[in-house]
């Protein structure tokens, strides 16, 4: 895709996903294309941040990285204990990654390559890729 | 003299609440909110807001009130909701296994 049309797009998307991100609590540390970083609060639980990066969206879903409060990658010890979430390390970025549609690092995995974005891309806004990851981390345990 | 707020909170109607529907693609309604009847189940709501803000596919979709999840077959009364809520609604997470 273009890059002003991904542009577009993700600012168009970005800007309808912040009354939600208010309703929430998420606290946005950065919204300027391609990326998206959004901090997930709630009561006494660990922040989790989740960074996408998505310079071709939305022909590419984006790259996400899980993050603490303060940017640091998370490790296997840290990451919020859920299928959605893989502890081990990606083939290509050696991280913990989320293991869902929807993330460049889930189709890309060895073990699903045949699960393309294709699939999911017309019903899926960068709000609900981050809204399948804060559901997760409010069900998850750590 | 009372306030607006507490004008309602000395008026309240069993009958009906208010609803407003955000998700990450919109609210609806856009200002305010809708007066539905209590006794309504959730996801009359939820479809009407799914209809006019183009989402493509709810079928994996979770209500939320805060942090608890909503019986959205179930009316406001019986899933605890009264007055006045906004219901957060979203994409369940769909676990990929690796």
């Amino acid at each position: 895709m273009h890059i002003d049309a991904a542009r577009a797009l993700f600012e168009a998307q970005v800007k309808k996903l912040e009354p939600a991100a208010k309703l929430r609590g998420w606290h946005i540390y950065e919204k300027a294309f391609p990326t998206i970083d959004v901090g997930f609060r709630h009561d006494s639980r660990p922040e989790l941040r989740v960074r996408l990066s998505a310079p071709n969206w939305n022909d590419d879903p984006p790259s996400v990285e899980l993050l603490d409060a303060t940017g640091i990658p998370l490790t296997q010890a840290n990451t919020p204990r859920h299928g959605f979430f893989n502890v081990s390390a990606h083939p290509t970025t050696g991280r913990p990654f989320i293991c869902s549609p929807g993330a460049l690092e889930y189709h890309t995995h060895p073990s699903h390559t045949s699960d393309r974005w294709e699939n999911y891309k017309a019903a899926s806004t960068l709000g609900d890729i981050l809204t399948r990851a804060y559901n997760a981390w409010l069900d998850s345990t750590r | 003299m009372n306030t607006n707020a507490q004008q309602k909170q000395s008026k309240p109607d069993d009958n009906h609440i208010e609803v407003a529907v955000m998700t990450t693609s919109g609210r609806w309604p856009t200002t305010g909110f809708d007066r539905v009847a209590s006794h309504q189940p959730a996801k009359v709501q939820l479809a009407e807001a799914a209809r006019h803000l183009g989402l493509v596919d709810t079928s994996k979709w979770i209500a939320r009130v805060g942090t608890k999840e909503l019986n959205v077959a179930a009316s406001y009364i019986d899933n605890g909701l009264a007055t006045e809520v906004e219901i957060d609604y979203g994409p369940r997470e769909a676990g990929g296994g690796a």
